[in-house]
């Protein structure tokens, strides 16, 4: 038989029921700015009734202890690999549209007018072998040259040592990072082992390894427990249970290394091994595009260099004797004009064998006929040699715009699908709200219903 | 599909940053006038515009030494010109036709001789313009008038690893060592100081040959100097073709840009008008 005391623990239950759902609201409209937040519910269920004799009395309305979190593990694995790959592609990106610059070739100011300016004055002398003007701007040409040569190959480098600045610190906030993660991992673990459910710390831990997967390629794990395990190329933890691998930077060979160091504290190096994320951007581009920027031009200054100098060792100069050097140096970073011809423009060999002084022009023209030879290997032109180079510096940045541009694109879908399922919607909630508002309201009619009942049974006994 | 208030802001901001982007870069096109501003614009295309430039760079120096070089042509011819009439005078002298004049008809001769022999010393620039390649030294002292320094040519580029020769060897010009112009006005100076009539008459031969070398060289000149204006022909056309060709290749279609930049700010306008009205209403608007 129900009694009026059974109503008011119905009223009470739904009372405390809703409210909870109402917090519960409150908290997800409270976080609906949050990064890496998933929106929680709190799962209603109906009292268990109790049965006396032939009757069921209704105990009301309880709750799950664990609230419920919406969350997609799978999602969340896709959205850290798309991560990856964007940290990679941005970071070239990133990279290389700063050595672009350095060449500087649609402005027009590039090695290429320099190049052009240089055999020019080699023709200018040709017509005026004795000519004074003539010599000095040769040799200016020539200074010329070689300093943007000297400048384009100094810059490149200053931007390999400014990619090693990156990996250092690139290095230091994946090690910040992972032991965040390795403290999250004890604070999940020792929640959970009430049976509650670590929602907060879960997402934040989630939070920080989508930050990870942008700066290096990472696997995780959850193990039984709770905990997260993280590894990186190879099966090289970074995270295990409270546990964390710190990464470490060191120089090899005048570039900053990645090393991972195990338990014992032997570092093994990891450089070649990161395919992805940032660091993988940084290090590819330094060690493989800048590199191959900076071979190709010390093999065109190297070339220019001889074949000029060959040329001019076989002219005469002004005072009769065989042409000097004209270049110094051994790659693109240190050409230069010979100082002695600097110092005295009659030591330009612009006379062929065999012919006057001083209005011999033989070598002056061959040195000048170099600029249509196909001197480089492979049978091209300086020029050509050149152009292909900024070509190929062009379309690396196009390479890595495209597939940066293609990455954002992923990762933003896929957080789009993340959202759909753990975001908060305010309208939902919302109605929500209104919902469990109502739901409120009318527990508390229910109490007072019952309380008036008690006063009526208790008005008759008086 | 739940839509939520995140999503909708992502969308809103990146949609918003890809559109601002674009209008980025057209504004780029027309503020610079090029299509090409950077090599990742187009990578094949800067090589080409590169290419071009090396081209126009190059055909400007070819010009300006084609201009040098029809500036020797054209001295040499005058000079040249000048030195045939002073022959033909002498020749006119060697037909003796004045027997009673030949001391002061010998007097001619050497004034004539003195003539030739600054025309053979011309300089152009400073520089001896018939000396071969020993510009700086004189071809011919006073007697006896011997050549011998430099057979060299004044070589001129005009074209990739194309070249012409311009005749400076005084030798080939004014005759061999021993029988060269001077020799023969010398002899016959002599020939009218001591009246010997075969003699004088002898040099008209002599004189004809030194025309006709003069002549020859003069017509080579005219030759090299018709294909150096033909080249400079060619060039100026071959030119304006490879500026066009890099104007087309690194020009932006201003028309083209601006017609585009209209479409993007309306595209822009638009999706910040209908952003405004998505993110300002929700439900609590409603809920009074």
């Amino acid at each position: 038989m129900p009694n009026i005391f059974g109503l008011m623990n119905i009223g009470q239950s739904a009372l405390f029921t809703q409210q909870k759902a109402i917090d519960i609201t409150g908290n997800n409209i409270a976080n609906v700015n949050t990064p890496g937040y998933s929106r929680q519910r709190l799962v209603i269920k109906q009292g268990s009734p109790v049965r006396v004799d032939s009757l069921t009395i209704s105990t009301g309305v309880t709750s799950e202890p664990g609230i419920q979190r919406f969350y997609d593990q799978f999602l969340s694995a896709q959205l850290g690999n798309e991560n990856e790959s964007l940290g990679r592609w941005q970071a070239q990106k990133e990279a290389l549209e700063k050595a672009e610059l350095m060449f500087d070739e649609a402005g027009g100011m590039g090695l290429s007018s320099a190049m052009s300016e240089y055999w020019n004055g080699w023709q200018a002398l040709s017509n005026n072998p004795s000519g004074v003007a003539e010599r000095t701007t040769l040799i200016s040409a020539g200074q010329y040259l070689s300093s943007v040569f000297n400048q384009t190959y100094n810059n490149i480098s200053k931007l390999q040592q400014d990619i090693d600045t990156h990996v250092d610190g690139l290095v230091d906030k994946i090690n910040g990072l992972t032991q965040q993660i390795a403290d999250l991992n004890q604070k999940v673990t020792q929640v959970e082992t009430n049976g509650q459910k670590a929602n907060d710390f879960r997402d934040e831990r989630d939070q920080l390894v989508f930050e990870l997967s942008k700066l290096i390629n990472i696997n995780s794990y959850e193990d039984g427990d709770g905990n997260l395990g993280i590894d990186t190329e190879n099966g090289k933890p970074l995270v295990q249970g409270t546990s964390t691998w710190d990464l470490l930077t060191a120089d090899n060979g005048g570039v900053q290394d990645v090393y991972w160091q195990d338990s014992s504290g032997t570092n093994v190096n990891i450089t070649s091994n990161i395919s992805s994320g940032e660091l993988k951007g940084w290090i590819e581009t330094r060690d493989v595009h800048l590199n191959n920027y900076l071979t190709q031009l010390d093999n065109l200054a190297n070339t220019l260099r001889t074949s000029v100098n060959g040329a001019h060792n076989a002219g005469f100069d002004l005072n009769g004797n065989a042409g000097l050097d004209f270049f110094t140096g051994t790659g693109a970073v240190d050409l230069s004009v010979n100082a002695a011809i600097v110092a005295d423009t009659d030591l330009i060999a612009a006379a062929g064998a065999g012919e006057g002084l001083p209005g011999g022009n033989a070598a002056a023209m061959t040195i000048a006929n170099l600029q249509n030879s196909a001197t480089m290997p492979g049978g091209s032109t300086f020029d050509e040699y050149y152009n292909a180079l900024v070509g190929t510096v062009g379309a690396d940045v196009q390479a890595a715009d495209f597939s940066s541009g293609h990455q954002e694109s992923m990762v933003q879908g896929l957080e789009n699908y993340r959202q759909q399922v753990s975001g908060v919607s305010l309208d939902e909630e919302m109605v929500n709200l209104v919902k469990f508002q109502h739901a409120y309201n009318a527990a508390a009619k229910l109490i007072t219903t019952a309380d008036e009942m008690l006063d009526e049974i208790l008005a008759l006994a008086r | 599909m739940r839509v939520t208030n995140k999503m909708m802001a992502d969308n809103i901001t990146a949609h918003l940053f890809r559109q601002s982007g674009q209008m980025a870069r057209t504004q780029e096109h027309i503020i610079t006038g090029k299509r090409i501003n950077r090599a990742s614009d187009d990578p094949a295309g800067i090589s080409s515009v590169l290419s071009y430039r090396k081209t126009i760079a190059g055909l400007e120096q070819y010009n300006d030494n084609i201009t040098k070089a029809k500036l020797h042509i054209d001295t040499v011819d005058s000079v040249l010109g000048m030195v045939g009439e002073l022959l033909r005078e002498a020749k006119e002298i060697a037909y003796d036709t004045a027997p009673d004049m030949r001391a002061e008809m010998a007097v001619e001769v050497a004034a004539l001789r003195e003539q030739v022999l600054q025309m053979a010393n011309y300089q152009l620039d400073g520089k001896y313009v018939f000396n071969g390649d020993t510009t700086d030294t004189a071809p011919y002292s006073a007697a006896p008038w011997t050549y011998g320094l430099d057979t060299g040519s004044k070589d001129v580029t005009i074209g990739e690893n194309l070249s012409v020769s311009i005749t400076a060897d005084g030798s080939a010009i004014f005759g061999p060592n021993g029988n060269n112009v001077f020799d023969i006005l010398d002899r016959l100076e002599t020939a009218l100081n001591t009246a010997n009539a075969p003699a004088i008459e002898a040099e008209i031969a002599e004189l004809d040959t030194a025309v006709d070398r003069i002549n020859t060289v003069r017509t080579q000149n005219a030759g090299i100097y018709k294909r150096l204006e033909a080249t400079e022909n060619h060039y100026s056309y071959f030119k304006v073709n490879v500026e066009e060709m890099l104007s087309k290749t690194e020009d932006a279609d201003i028309a083209e840009a601006i017609i585009d930049f209209q479409v993007q700010k309306t595209a822009y306008e638009s999706t910040l008008s209908t952003s405004a009205m998505v993110l300002q209403k929700s439900l609590i608007d409603f809920l009074r």
